[in-house]
Protein backbone atom coordinates (compact mmCIF):
# COMPACT_ATOMS: atom_id res chain seq x y z
CA UNK A 1 0.00 0.00 0.00
CA UNK A 2 1.20 3.45 -1.00
CA UNK A 3 1.38 5.62 2.06
CA UNK A 4 2.55 9.12 2.62
CA UNK A 5 3.94 11.09 5.57
CA UNK A 6 4.44 14.96 6.36
CA UNK A 7 6.68 16.47 8.52
CA UNK A 8 7.34 19.74 9.29
CA UNK A 9 10.65 21.96 8.76
CA UNK A 10 11.13 25.67 9.33
CA UNK A 11 9.59 27.55 11.28
CA UNK A 12 8.42 24.91 13.29
CA UNK A 13 11.37 22.91 13.58
CA UNK A 14 15.01 23.49 11.39
CA UNK A 15 16.57 21.85 8.69
CA UNK A 16 18.81 19.62 10.83
CA UNK A 17 16.11 18.46 13.41
CA UNK A 18 13.38 17.47 10.69
CA UNK A 19 15.85 15.43 9.13
CA UNK A 20 16.70 13.70 12.54
CA UNK A 21 13.20 13.65 12.62
CA UNK A 22 12.94 11.86 9.30
CA UNK A 23 15.83 9.33 9.86
CA UNK A 24 13.82 8.27 13.00
CA UNK A 25 11.16 7.28 11.25
CA UNK A 26 12.55 5.35 8.71
CA UNK A 27 14.81 3.49 11.72
CA UNK A 28 11.82 2.96 13.85
CA UNK A 29 10.09 1.82 10.77
CA UNK A 30 12.37 -0.41 9.28
CA UNK A 31 14.00 -1.76 12.29
CA UNK A 32 11.00 -3.69 13.46
CA UNK A 33 11.61 -6.08 11.01
CA UNK A 34 14.12 -8.77 12.05
CA UNK A 35 15.73 -8.86 8.73
CA UNK A 36 16.76 -4.96 9.19
CA UNK A 37 19.49 -5.00 12.24
CA UNK A 38 19.24 -2.72 15.21
CA UNK A 39 21.28 0.84 14.18
CA UNK A 40 21.64 -0.62 10.33
CA UNK A 41 19.72 2.36 9.16
CA UNK A 42 21.41 5.11 10.61
CA UNK A 43 24.37 3.88 9.37
CA UNK A 44 22.90 3.56 5.88
CA UNK A 45 21.84 6.91 6.44
CA UNK A 46 25.46 8.37 7.20
CA UNK A 47 26.19 9.62 3.90
CA UNK A 48 23.16 11.94 4.06
CA UNK A 49 24.04 13.29 7.15
CA UNK A 50 24.66 16.89 5.42
CA UNK A 51 23.12 16.41 2.03
CA UNK A 52 19.64 15.67 3.87
CA UNK A 53 19.48 18.85 6.30
CA UNK A 54 20.20 21.15 3.02
CA UNK A 55 17.45 19.13 0.83
CA UNK A 56 15.10 20.36 3.37
CA UNK A 57 16.33 23.64 3.41
CA UNK A 58 16.11 24.09 -0.52
CA UNK A 59 12.67 22.51 -0.17
CA UNK A 60 13.59 19.64 -2.29
CA UNK A 61 11.81 17.55 -0.50
CA UNK A 62 7.93 19.67 -0.76
CA UNK A 63 6.60 18.33 -3.34
CA UNK A 64 8.03 14.71 -4.38
CA UNK A 65 9.70 13.83 -1.03
CA UNK A 66 11.91 10.84 -0.24
CA UNK A 67 10.41 7.74 -1.19
CA UNK A 68 11.14 4.11 0.64
CA UNK A 69 10.64 0.85 -1.05
CA UNK A 70 10.32 -2.54 -0.11
CA UNK A 71 8.19 -5.44 0.15
CA UNK A 72 4.93 -4.42 0.55
CA UNK A 73 6.26 -1.25 1.56
CA UNK A 74 5.83 1.93 -0.54
CA UNK A 75 6.20 5.54 1.55
CA UNK A 76 6.84 9.13 0.43
CA UNK A 77 8.06 11.20 3.30
CA UNK A 78 7.69 14.80 2.65
CA UNK A 79 8.84 17.80 4.37
CA UNK A 80 6.79 20.89 4.35
CA UNK A 81 7.98 24.17 5.23
CA UNK A 82 6.50 28.10 6.07
CA UNK A 83 2.80 28.04 6.69
CA UNK A 84 2.40 24.29 5.19
CA UNK A 85 4.83 23.54 8.15
CA UNK A 86 2.52 25.18 10.74
CA UNK A 87 -1.03 23.01 9.60
CA UNK A 88 0.48 20.08 8.95
CA UNK A 89 -0.13 17.33 11.05
CA UNK A 90 2.31 14.93 12.06
CA UNK A 91 2.26 10.92 12.48
CA UNK A 92 5.18 9.48 13.66
CA UNK A 93 4.47 6.42 14.37
CA UNK A 94 6.54 3.26 12.56
CA UNK A 95 4.76 2.98 9.09
CA UNK A 96 2.84 -0.25 8.56
CA UNK A 97 4.09 -3.14 6.60
CA UNK A 98 7.83 -2.08 8.28
CA UNK A 99 7.77 -5.12 10.14
CA UNK A 100 7.89 -7.12 7.16
CA UNK A 101 10.73 -5.20 5.72
CA UNK A 102 13.68 -6.78 4.07
CA UNK A 103 17.25 -6.02 3.67
CA UNK A 104 16.76 -4.88 0.35
CA UNK A 105 14.81 -1.61 1.34
CA UNK A 106 15.57 1.55 -1.02
CA UNK A 107 15.49 5.20 -0.17
CA UNK A 108 14.84 7.45 -3.68
CA UNK A 109 15.73 10.99 -2.90
CA UNK A 110 14.98 13.41 -5.23
CA UNK A 111 16.27 15.75 -7.97
CA UNK A 112 17.38 18.33 -6.38
CA UNK A 113 18.54 21.08 -8.93
CA UNK A 114 21.84 21.93 -8.23
CA UNK A 115 22.38 19.94 -5.22
CA UNK A 116 21.47 16.65 -7.78
CA UNK A 117 25.52 16.53 -8.31
CA UNK A 118 26.38 16.56 -5.07
CA UNK A 119 23.68 14.69 -3.63
CA UNK A 120 24.64 11.59 -6.29
CA UNK A 121 28.23 11.71 -5.35
CA UNK A 122 26.94 11.57 -2.14
CA UNK A 123 24.90 7.94 -2.41
CA UNK A 124 27.33 6.55 -5.06
CA UNK A 125 28.41 3.87 -2.62
CA UNK A 126 25.36 2.80 -0.76
CA UNK A 127 23.35 -0.01 -1.52
CA UNK A 128 20.17 1.12 0.21
CA UNK A 129 20.16 4.55 -1.23
CA UNK A 130 19.24 5.95 -4.47
CA UNK A 131 18.82 8.67 -6.92
CA UNK A 132 16.92 7.24 -9.80
CA UNK A 133 13.20 7.60 -10.31
CA UNK A 134 11.34 5.07 -7.74
CA UNK A 135 9.10 2.51 -8.87
CA UNK A 136 5.44 3.60 -8.99
CA UNK A 137 4.65 0.89 -6.22
CA UNK A 138 5.95 -1.70 -3.98
CA UNK A 139 7.29 -5.42 -5.39
CA UNK A 140 4.55 -7.69 -4.59
CA UNK A 141 5.10 -9.63 -1.49
CA UNK A 142 5.97 -13.22 -1.79
CA UNK A 143 2.55 -15.59 -2.78
CA UNK A 144 0.88 -16.42 0.07
CA UNK A 145 1.40 -19.92 1.16
CA UNK A 146 1.81 -22.46 4.08
CA UNK A 147 4.36 -20.44 5.59
CA UNK A 148 2.28 -18.13 5.78
CA UNK A 149 -0.39 -20.13 7.36
CA UNK A 150 -2.09 -17.95 11.20
CA UNK A 151 -3.96 -21.52 12.35
CA UNK A 152 -2.75 -24.56 13.25
CA UNK A 153 -4.88 -26.82 12.14
CA UNK A 154 -4.17 -29.78 14.51
CA UNK A 155 -5.58 -27.49 17.24
CA UNK A 156 -8.30 -26.59 14.80
CA UNK A 157 -8.78 -30.37 15.10
CA UNK A 158 -8.75 -30.57 19.27
CA UNK A 159 -11.95 -28.36 18.82
CA UNK A 160 -13.98 -31.45 17.87
CA UNK A 161 -13.02 -33.35 21.22
CA UNK A 162 -13.87 -30.42 23.75
CA UNK A 163 -17.40 -31.24 24.92
CA UNK B 1 -5.10 12.64 17.84
CA UNK B 2 -3.39 10.33 20.32
CA UNK B 3 -4.00 6.56 19.30
CA UNK B 4 -4.31 6.23 23.13
CA UNK B 5 -7.85 7.95 23.01
CA UNK B 6 -9.18 5.85 20.20
CA UNK B 7 -8.18 2.56 21.70
CA UNK B 8 -9.32 1.64 25.09
CA UNK B 9 -7.56 -1.36 25.35
CA UNK B 10 -4.40 -4.09 23.56
CA UNK B 11 -3.08 -7.06 25.09
CA UNK B 12 -1.74 -10.13 23.81
CA UNK B 13 -3.43 -13.26 23.80
CA UNK B 14 -3.63 -15.63 26.44
CA UNK B 15 -4.21 -13.17 29.27
CA UNK B 16 -5.66 -14.74 32.70
CA UNK B 17 -8.04 -11.67 33.02
CA UNK B 18 -9.54 -13.03 29.52
CA UNK B 19 -9.56 -16.37 30.47
CA UNK B 20 -13.30 -16.72 31.91
CA UNK B 21 -15.09 -14.70 30.06
CA UNK B 22 -15.90 -16.91 27.01
CA UNK B 23 -16.93 -19.49 29.60
CA UNK B 24 -18.72 -16.97 31.88
CA UNK B 25 -21.36 -16.40 28.97
CA UNK B 26 -24.65 -18.77 29.20
CA UNK B 27 -25.37 -19.07 25.62
CA UNK B 28 -25.85 -21.55 23.02
CA UNK B 29 -23.20 -23.81 22.21
CA UNK B 30 -24.19 -23.15 18.55
CA UNK B 31 -23.32 -19.48 18.68
CA UNK B 32 -20.02 -19.51 20.70
CA UNK B 33 -18.99 -22.34 18.04
CA UNK B 34 -20.11 -20.10 15.07
CA UNK B 35 -18.02 -16.95 16.24
CA UNK B 36 -14.76 -19.30 16.87
CA UNK B 37 -14.78 -21.41 13.91
CA UNK B 38 -15.62 -18.15 11.75
CA UNK B 39 -12.52 -16.40 13.06
CA UNK B 40 -10.17 -19.44 13.10
CA UNK B 41 -11.78 -20.28 9.13
CA UNK B 42 -10.90 -16.09 8.21
CA UNK B 43 -7.61 -16.49 9.52
CA UNK B 44 -6.77 -19.83 7.60
CA UNK B 45 -8.66 -18.67 3.94
CA UNK B 46 -7.15 -15.25 4.12
CA UNK B 47 -3.91 -16.07 5.07
CA UNK B 48 -3.59 -18.27 1.82
CA UNK B 49 -5.73 -16.89 -0.86
CA UNK B 50 -5.81 -13.54 -2.33
CA UNK B 51 -9.47 -11.49 -1.36
CA UNK B 52 -10.55 -12.22 -5.01
CA UNK B 53 -10.90 -15.74 -3.94
CA UNK B 54 -12.38 -15.91 -0.55
CA UNK B 55 -14.51 -12.57 -1.02
CA UNK B 56 -13.62 -12.28 3.13
CA UNK B 57 -13.49 -9.04 4.62
CA UNK B 58 -12.64 -10.46 8.40
CA UNK B 59 -15.56 -8.94 9.74
CA UNK B 60 -17.85 -11.21 12.58
CA UNK B 61 -21.18 -9.38 13.44
CA UNK B 62 -22.70 -9.76 16.94
CA UNK B 63 -26.14 -8.43 17.17
CA UNK B 64 -28.78 -9.01 19.95
CA UNK B 65 -30.72 -7.41 22.85
CA UNK B 66 -28.52 -5.83 25.29
CA UNK B 67 -27.06 -7.55 28.22
CA UNK B 68 -26.96 -11.15 26.02
CA UNK B 69 -22.78 -11.23 26.51
CA UNK B 70 -22.17 -9.48 22.95
CA UNK B 71 -19.28 -7.89 23.81
CA UNK B 72 -17.95 -10.08 27.02
CA UNK B 73 -17.89 -12.76 24.18
CA UNK B 74 -15.93 -10.71 21.77
CA UNK B 75 -14.03 -10.06 24.38
CA UNK B 76 -13.03 -13.73 25.13
CA UNK B 77 -12.51 -14.50 21.57
CA UNK B 78 -9.07 -13.54 21.31
CA UNK B 79 -8.01 -15.57 24.47
CA UNK B 80 -9.83 -18.70 22.53
CA UNK B 81 -7.96 -18.29 19.40
CA UNK B 82 -4.56 -18.18 20.83
CA UNK B 83 -4.40 -21.87 21.18
CA UNK B 84 -5.31 -22.10 17.56
CA UNK B 85 -2.67 -20.03 15.74
CA UNK B 86 0.68 -21.56 14.73
CA UNK B 87 2.05 -18.97 17.05
CA UNK B 88 0.15 -19.71 20.26
CA UNK B 89 -0.73 -16.05 20.80
CA UNK B 90 -3.25 -13.52 19.63
CA UNK B 91 -3.83 -9.82 20.01
CA UNK B 92 -6.90 -8.00 21.53
CA UNK B 93 -7.33 -4.60 20.67
CA UNK B 94 -10.79 -2.51 21.72
CA UNK B 95 -12.00 0.63 20.01
CA UNK B 96 -12.90 3.23 22.11
CA UNK B 97 -16.47 4.22 19.60
CA UNK B 98 -16.42 7.58 21.44
CA UNK B 99 -12.81 9.05 21.36
CA UNK B 100 -13.68 8.84 17.37
CA UNK B 101 -16.38 10.96 17.08
CA UNK B 102 -16.24 14.67 16.97
CA UNK B 103 -18.50 17.59 16.69
CA UNK B 104 -15.44 19.26 14.72
CA UNK B 105 -15.75 19.03 10.55
CA UNK B 106 -13.67 16.71 8.98
CA UNK B 107 -12.37 15.37 12.52
CA UNK B 108 -14.19 12.56 12.72
CA UNK B 109 -13.10 10.97 9.16
CA UNK B 110 -9.82 11.76 9.86
CA UNK B 111 -9.91 9.78 13.34
CA UNK B 112 -11.35 6.67 11.75
CA UNK B 113 -9.12 6.82 8.66
CA UNK B 114 -5.95 7.48 10.92
CA UNK B 115 -6.73 4.74 13.28
CA UNK B 116 -7.96 2.20 10.92
CA UNK B 117 -5.04 2.37 8.32
CA UNK B 118 -2.40 3.58 10.32
CA UNK B 119 -2.41 2.63 13.93
CA UNK B 120 -4.20 -0.76 14.03
CA UNK B 121 -1.98 -2.00 10.50
CA UNK B 122 0.96 -0.72 12.58
CA UNK B 123 -0.04 -2.71 15.90
CA UNK B 124 -1.10 -5.69 13.44
CA UNK B 125 2.75 -5.21 11.55
CA UNK B 126 3.81 -8.04 13.55
CA UNK B 127 2.02 -10.79 11.91
CA UNK B 128 -0.22 -11.63 15.05
CA UNK B 129 -3.61 -12.75 14.87
CA UNK B 130 -5.33 -10.19 16.46
CA UNK B 131 -9.45 -9.46 17.21
CA UNK B 132 -10.02 -6.12 16.95
CA UNK B 133 -13.61 -4.81 18.91
CA UNK B 134 -16.05 -2.20 17.20
CA UNK B 135 -18.35 -2.06 20.67
CA UNK B 136 -21.80 -0.68 19.65
CA UNK B 137 -20.91 -0.04 16.12
CA UNK B 138 -23.83 2.08 15.08
CA UNK B 139 -22.16 4.90 16.57
CA UNK B 140 -19.04 4.84 13.67
CA UNK B 141 -21.09 3.25 10.83
CA UNK B 142 -24.58 5.23 10.42
CA UNK B 143 -27.14 3.91 8.14
CA UNK B 144 -26.49 7.00 5.61
CA UNK B 145 -29.91 5.63 4.08
CA UNK B 146 -31.65 6.36 6.88
CA UNK B 147 -30.10 8.65 7.91
CA UNK B 148 -30.68 12.85 7.31
CA UNK B 149 -27.98 15.74 5.94
CA UNK B 150 -29.89 17.52 8.16
CA UNK B 151 -29.84 15.66 11.07
CA UNK B 152 -26.46 13.73 10.31
CA UNK B 153 -24.02 16.19 9.41
CA UNK B 154 -21.96 14.94 5.86
CA UNK B 155 -18.99 14.23 8.62
CA UNK B 156 -20.62 11.26 10.10
CA UNK B 157 -21.62 10.22 6.50
CA UNK B 158 -17.93 10.29 5.35
CA UNK B 159 -16.52 8.89 8.77
CA UNK B 160 -19.20 5.81 7.57
CA UNK B 161 -17.30 5.79 3.80
CA UNK B 162 -14.23 5.97 6.19
CA UNK B 163 -14.84 2.52 7.73
CA UNK B 164 -16.32 0.85 4.78
CA UNK B 165 -12.51 1.97 2.99
CA UNK B 166 -10.83 0.63 5.87
CA UNK B 167 -12.69 -2.71 6.28
CA UNK B 168 -12.19 -3.13 2.28
CA UNK B 169 -8.17 -2.48 2.82
CA UNK B 170 -7.52 -4.41 5.72
CA UNK B 171 -9.51 -7.16 4.61
CA UNK B 172 -7.77 -7.86 1.37
CA UNK B 173 -4.20 -6.86 3.23
CA UNK B 174 -3.95 -8.00 6.64
CA UNK B 175 -4.99 -11.54 7.06
CA UNK B 176 -3.88 -11.47 10.54
CA UNK B 177 -6.76 -8.95 11.44
CA UNK B 178 -9.87 -9.84 12.57
CA UNK B 179 -12.87 -7.27 13.40
CA UNK B 180 -15.76 -8.66 16.19
CA UNK B 181 -18.48 -5.68 15.91
CA UNK B 182 -21.47 -5.71 18.26
CA UNK B 183 -24.43 -3.66 17.98
CA UNK B 184 -28.49 -3.85 19.82
CA UNK B 185 -29.60 -1.40 17.04
CA UNK B 186 -28.91 -3.21 13.71
CA UNK B 187 -31.36 -1.14 11.88
CA UNK B 188 -28.97 2.10 12.75
CA UNK B 189 -26.40 0.40 10.88
CA UNK B 190 -25.24 1.23 7.42
CA UNK B 191 -26.14 -1.70 5.22
CA UNK B 192 -22.66 -1.36 2.96
CA UNK B 193 -21.31 -2.36 6.40
CA UNK B 194 -23.82 -5.02 7.42
CA UNK B 195 -22.66 -6.75 3.38
CA UNK B 196 -19.31 -6.91 4.70
CA UNK B 197 -19.65 -8.98 7.51
CA UNK B 198 -18.75 -12.78 7.01
CA UNK B 199 -20.62 -13.68 9.32
CA UNK B 200 -23.66 -12.15 11.23
CA UNK B 201 -24.89 -14.04 14.91
CA UNK B 202 -27.90 -13.12 16.63
CA UNK B 203 -27.20 -13.17 20.32
CA UNK B 204 -31.07 -13.51 21.82
CA UNK B 205 -32.11 -13.02 25.71
CA UNK B 206 -31.65 -17.07 26.95
CA UNK B 207 -34.34 -19.57 27.27
CA UNK B 208 -35.42 -21.37 30.41
CA UNK B 209 -32.54 -23.32 30.74
CA UNK B 210 -29.74 -20.57 30.38
CA UNK B 211 -31.90 -18.51 32.80
CA UNK B 212 -31.11 -21.13 35.39
CA UNK B 213 -27.76 -21.56 34.08
CA UNK B 214 -26.93 -18.08 34.75
CA UNK B 215 -28.68 -18.06 38.41
CA UNK B 216 -25.97 -20.94 39.26
CA UNK B 217 -22.51 -19.87 37.95
CA UNK B 218 -23.48 -16.62 39.76
CA UNK B 219 -24.63 -17.92 42.84
CA UNK B 220 -21.46 -20.60 42.86
CA UNK B 221 -19.32 -16.85 41.94
CA UNK B 222 -20.79 -15.48 44.91
CA UNK B 223 -20.47 -18.73 47.20
CA UNK B 224 -16.81 -18.13 47.09
CA UNK B 225 -16.90 -15.46 49.76
CA UNK B 226 -20.25 -16.53 50.73
CA UNK B 227 -19.96 -20.83 50.69
CA UNK B 228 -23.75 -20.81 52.11
CA UNK B 229 -24.88 -19.64 48.69
CA UNK B 230 -23.25 -22.78 47.06
CA UNK B 231 -26.05 -24.50 48.67
CA UNK B 232 -28.64 -22.39 47.17
CA UNK B 233 -27.46 -23.01 43.58
CA UNK B 234 -28.46 -26.46 43.58
CA UNK B 235 -32.38 -25.90 45.21
CA UNK B 236 -34.41 -27.34 42.44
CA UNK B 237 -36.61 -24.33 43.16
CA UNK B 238 -34.22 -22.63 41.85
CA UNK B 239 -36.52 -23.51 38.21
CA UNK B 240 -39.08 -21.37 39.61
CA UNK B 241 -36.89 -18.29 39.87
CA UNK B 242 -35.83 -18.99 36.48
CA UNK B 243 -39.28 -19.50 35.06
CA UNK B 244 -40.02 -15.88 37.21
CA UNK B 245 -37.14 -14.42 35.34
CA UNK B 246 -37.83 -15.54 31.68
CA UNK B 247 -37.28 -12.85 28.77
CA UNK B 248 -34.56 -11.27 30.58
CA UNK B 249 -31.22 -10.28 29.34
CA UNK B 250 -28.08 -12.33 30.92
CA UNK B 251 -27.23 -9.03 32.76
CA UNK B 252 -30.47 -8.32 34.49
CA UNK B 253 -30.53 -12.23 35.37
CA UNK B 254 -27.41 -11.69 37.11
CA UNK B 255 -28.36 -8.78 39.09
CA UNK B 256 -31.12 -10.33 40.03
CA UNK B 257 -29.12 -11.88 42.91
CA UNK B 258 -27.89 -8.81 44.43
CA UNK B 259 -31.23 -7.03 43.97
CA UNK B 260 -32.39 -10.13 46.07
CA UNK B 261 -29.64 -9.43 48.50
CA UNK B 262 -30.96 -5.91 48.78
CA UNK B 263 -34.41 -6.65 49.59
CA UNK B 264 -33.35 -7.55 53.78
CA UNK B 265 -30.85 -5.52 55.59
CA UNK B 266 -30.18 -9.04 57.10
CA UNK B 267 -28.61 -10.47 53.49
CA UNK B 268 -26.79 -7.23 52.98
CA UNK B 269 -24.89 -8.02 56.49
CA UNK B 270 -24.60 -11.63 55.64
CA UNK B 271 -25.37 -12.12 51.85
CA UNK B 272 -25.13 -16.06 52.29
CA UNK B 273 -28.35 -15.98 54.54
CA UNK B 274 -30.21 -15.56 50.77
CA UNK B 275 -32.87 -17.84 50.17
CA UNK B 276 -35.50 -18.83 47.23
CA UNK B 277 -37.96 -16.50 48.36
CA UNK B 278 -35.83 -13.71 48.04
CA UNK B 279 -34.63 -14.57 44.69
CA UNK B 280 -38.26 -14.93 43.84
CA UNK B 281 -39.29 -11.56 45.27
CA UNK B 282 -36.41 -10.07 43.48
CA UNK B 283 -37.29 -11.51 40.09
CA UNK B 284 -40.99 -9.84 40.41
CA UNK B 285 -39.76 -6.18 41.36
CA UNK B 286 -37.50 -6.53 38.14
CA UNK B 287 -40.60 -7.81 35.87
CA UNK B 288 -42.76 -5.36 37.36
CA UNK B 289 -39.89 -2.44 37.16
CA UNK B 290 -38.86 -3.54 33.40
CA UNK B 291 -42.89 -3.56 32.49
CA UNK B 292 -43.22 -0.14 33.94
CA UNK B 293 -40.02 1.28 32.08
CA UNK B 294 -41.70 -0.16 28.59
CA UNK B 295 -44.33 1.21 28.83
CA UNK B 296 -43.01 4.50 29.64
CA UNK B 297 -40.93 4.49 26.77
CA UNK B 298 -44.16 3.07 24.22
CA UNK B 299 -42.55 -0.76 23.85
CA UNK B 300 -39.19 0.12 22.36
CA UNK B 301 -37.11 -2.49 21.33
CA UNK B 302 -33.95 -1.24 19.98
CA UNK B 303 -33.27 -4.54 17.86
CA UNK B 304 -35.14 -4.86 14.66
Amino acid sequence: MERTRFIAAAPVRSASEAWRVVSTLLADTLERSSSVPTGSVGKELAPLKGMGPALIAGGHLESKGLVLVDTGLHLTIRVLTADAALEVEENLNPVPGGASATNAWTLYLPSAGALDNAVKAAVKNSTHLSTDAPPASAPAEKSAGASRSLIDVNALRSLGNKP
Amino acid sequence: MDASEMIKTACDMPDARYANLWDSIVVERSIKDRLLRSAALSLRLRAELPFEATALHGLAFLYGPPGTGKTTLARGLAHQLAPLTTRRKARFIEINPHGLMSAEHGQSQRRVTELLTEHIPSMVDDGTPTVVLLDEVESMVVARSQASLSANPADVHRATDAVLTAIDLNGSTLPQLIFVATSNFTGAIDEAFLSRADVAIHVPTPDALGVLAILKTTLEAMAKAFPPLAQLARRPQLEQVAKALAGLDGRRIRKTVSEAMLGRLETVIQPGDLTVEDLMLAAGRIQASDQTAQTKSGGRNGTN
